[in-house]
């Protein structure tokens, strides 16, 4: 059987599950004895092993038949869960991770070595577990329990007393197939169809041995009351049978014509029809599974869409025709539902990426010597799917610097008369059309002092601003580029992560980064994120003869100013705009576009949020709004600071989008 | 006329795989027919009272019920029932549990397609007489 087709199945099931255990064994880790727990991880193991072996990835399915064997024990008491035991399983999920990662990537699994694991896990269920960091002694295991003997419900006798054997009854003597990997329940059935012909008084092995699973190379059942070639037809039909033999009445045994282990001839096989899909089934499934790639283009498709639509709409909008214009109406509509019904699609809950998160806090908070609790809040809170992608490595980047700078070791907790047990938020909520990530730690907040400091030593900021930069800033320039060197960022994923990338992540979404410190209580990092990142409203700008696009999520709004109106200090323009003070800058001088504004009277402001504060921009004049589809910049522009992405108008001008957070 | 299958298997990779094993293939003048699929104990017996499949497959281990339990309810609410066990490997007592409670015969993975279609048509023909 051809078993490529079903590769990308199993690998999206095998990940669910080897997911799915690693959330079993953190609550295992809280509750060792919760039954449910123990399992739910014996059918996930279980639940690999079976498919992995159907595909052929032996090692795969040998590691999670030692995981799923360890978690029977467990089951049956025989071994009760300590951390040793959860570190084991941790560490055999990595490596069923890592193995499911090889097989997507087509890598030989030669190469992975599990025999060291797997004989941990060996001794692990013989009570030989390693004690753990923390000086715990592994747990005596449980005494094995004598195994119970089930009473039989089958038409086999199993009563310790038997009758006599008759003078007529039938020697059948038979065996399993060699290459049968479940030789026991093999002659188990066969014994149990010989009861259904015929009545059978003994088996050697008894009953119970087979029950019990053992299988000596061969099985002897004395029967009555049923005719040689009966029993040899049914025996023979059965599948994977070896020998077979019948004595005959008179006590000699004679070996049948036909050679044992052949199978009732059965009709011919005609393949009929052609193949159908195996992603629907004949009832009618009720979810189909679906490549993202393909979810991609109906994105694409739609966004291209609904932007020449209204390309249409402008050109069409004086025509004049009411039929145009009932059309008109009408195909916005469809689009209009279609872009919802696409966008359902994109939108995955929040947990697809947090899920990983409580595994990465203990891990961190071990090597620490910490003891930190993660506790997810909203996290069915769903966000596109493009956003979630990009979402993973910040999160575990801040609450990396959560468990290694915000939270005090525990010498530090108790003098602060904290508990021993750091505690990290993670909550999301949604207020409009934005999506909310905090992460609340009850650590003792950022030093601000020692940012200044480090901020001047490494010419982020100069001395004269270190004086007057308020806390709200001071506390932003951790984010600043040239902040933190690679050598100080620690355990680093394999991609450089800082709080720089972290912040232009999180603008290149179309969102900001915020963060709020109060010394000796803890530290508040907020994500604003849109919920969509495919099809955005955008603010269109002009200055001179271009066309630039800023994200109407950070527009907070435009006005229109004379000139008396600024003040001028240092050099810097402001505008008083309600009792604040708002500094103003002017797009052309930050785009080094050269134009003449001396003349100018009014004045077209767009305010904007940048980094914890609203800016104003001034701007030859507002378009107005539009519906775009972000498009990427590719080499070499990308890294162009200003620009964060660009897109295509209906008429085929080419706009680059601003990138707020690096523009001042 | 059709023989009718029913497929229960926590895991859709499963499903597809055994529903692929009967695709096409004939039972004499008969095609199989996979009339539905069932991802837990609770919905094979559902699925068994609504599609009443010639054949079964069930899956041992499964969440919400499990397939000894399915086939003891199915097996009560119809005691000609044909159903296969699957199991996986090391699973040699919970299979004769399941023979003990009606199954007829059971698979083992990684299943080779012939095997299984060896089991079924000898079921079959016990139940339909004489093929």
């Amino acid at each position: 059987m051809d078993m490529s087709k079903y590769k990308d199945l199993f690998i999206s099931e095998a990940r669910e599950h080897v997911q799915g255990m690693s959330n079993r064994i953190l609550v295992l880790e809280k509750e060792p004895a919760s039954e449910q727990s123990i399992n739910e991880l014996f059918r996930h193991a279980h639940s690999v092993k079976g498919m992995s072996a159907s595909m052929g990835y032996a090692k795969i399915a040998e590691l999670s038949h030692y995981l799923e064997d360890m978690m029977d024990v467990v089951r049956k008491g025989q071994v009760s869960v300590s951390s040793g035991v959860t570190d084991i399983l941790l560490e055999g999920v990595d490596v069923l991770e890592n193995m499911v990662d090889a097989v997507e990537q087509n890598e030989s699994l030669e190469v992975i070595d599990i025999s060291a694991l797997l004989a941990k896990v060996m001794n692990a269920m013989e009570g030989k577990v390693e004690a753990a960091a923390t000086g715990e002694k592994p747990p005596a295991p449980a005494p094995v329990p004598e195994p119970q003997l089930d009473p039989g419900t089958g038409a086999v006798k199993e009563s310790p007393e038997l009758p006599p054997l008759n003078d007529d009854d039938l020697t059948v003597r038979f065996e399993i197939a060699p290459d049968s990997l479940v030789p026991a329940a093999r002659a188990y059935l066969a014994v149990k169809k010989l009861g259904s012909i015929g009545q059978v008084h003994q088996t050697d092995p008894p009953l119970e041995e087979i029950k019990a699973g053992n299988y000596s190379g061969h099985v002897t059942a004395w029967i009555g009351g049923a005719e040689r070639d009966l029993i040899l037809k049914t025996l023979q039909s059965l599948a994977e049978m070896g020998e077979i033999s019948v004595s005959e009445p008179d006590g000699e045994t004679a070996q049948p014509e036909e050679s044992a282990g052949g199978v009732l001839k059965h009709p011919d096989q005609t393949a009929a029809q052609p193949k159908k899909d195996p992603g629907v089934s004949a009832s009618g499934a009720k979810t189909v599974r679906i490549s993202t790639a393909l979810l991609d283009t109906f994105i694409n498709l739609v966004g291209e869409l609904i932007v020449t639509k209204s390309r249409l709409n402008d050109l069409l909008a004086d025509s004049g025709s009411r039929d145009v214009d009932q059309v008109l109406t009408r195909v916005d509509h469809l689009v209009s539902g279609l872009h919802s019904e696409v966008m359902k699609v994109r939108m995955m809950p929040l947990e697809t990426v947090t899920q990983r998160l409580p595994r990465v806090v203990r891990d961190l908070a071990r090597k620490r010597k910490k003891k930190v609790s993660l506790e997810v809040v909203g996290a069915d809170i769903e966000l596109d799917r493009a956003v979630l992608e990009e979402l993973g490595d910040p999160l575990i980047h801040l609450l990396r610097n959560a468990v290694d700078h915000g939270l005090e070791n525990a010498e530090g907790r108790a003098n602060s008369g904290k508990d021993e047990t750091g505690r990290i938020v993670l909550r999301a909520f949604r207020e409009r059309d934005m999506v909310y990530v905090e992460i609340i730690d009850d650590g003792k907040g950022m030093d601000l002092e020692a940012i200044k400091t480090k901020a001047v030593e490494k010419g982020v900021i100069s001395r004269d601003q270190a004086k007057v930069i308020s806390d709200e800033e001071t506390v932003m320039l951790v984010c600043r580029p040239g902040f933190s060197t690679a050598t100080e960022v620690t355990d680093v994923s394999g991609r450089g992560v800082g709080m720089d990338v972290v912040q232009s992540t999180v603008n290149g979404l179309g969102g900001s980064l915020s963060i709020e410190s109060h010394t000796g209580e803890g530290t508040t990092f907020t994500l604003r994120l849109p919920l969509t990142v495919a099809i955005v409203k955008m603010l269109l700008i002009s200055l001179v003869d271009h066309t630039f696009a800023v994200p109407i999520t950070r527009v907070a709004r435009t006005i229109r100013v004379t000139s008396e109106e600024f003040n001028e200090s240092q050099g810097r323009r402001f505008l008083n705009l309600d009792e604040e003070l708002v500094a103003v800058f002017d797009l052309g001088e930050l785009l080094k576009i050269e134009r003449h504004t001396n003349g100018r009277s009014l004045f077209n402001v767009v305010l904007v949020e940048a980094t914890n504060r609203t800016v104003g921009l001034i701007v030859d004049s507002v378009i107005g709004q539009v519906d775009i589809v972000v498009k990427p910049l590719c080499y070499p522009i990308q890294y162009l600071k200003r620009y964060s992405g660009m897109t295509v108008l209906g008429d085929g001008r080419i706009v680059p989008i601003l990138d707020l957070g690096n523009l001042f | 006329m059709a023989v009718k299958v029913l497929i229960v298997d926590d895991a859709m990779f499963m499903r597809n795989m055994i529903a692929e094993i009967f695709n096409g293939k004939k039972y004499g003048e008969e095609d199989y027919q996979v009339v539905a699929e069932a991802e837990n104990g609770i919905e094979a017996v559902d699925m068994y009272k609504e599609h009443n499949p010639d054949i079964v497959t069930m899956d041992i281990v499964m969440p919400e019920m499990t397939g000894i339990e399915a086939l003891k309810e199915i097996m009560s609410m119809d005691s000609g029932a044909n159903v296969i066990m699957c199991s996986a490997l090391g699973q040699d007592s919970l299979v004769m549990e399941a023979l003990d409670a009606g199954a007829k015969d059971f698979i083992v993975k990684p299943f080779q397609p012939e095997k299984v279609l060896d089991v079924v048509i000898r079921i079959l023909g016990e139940t339909r007489g004489g093929r």
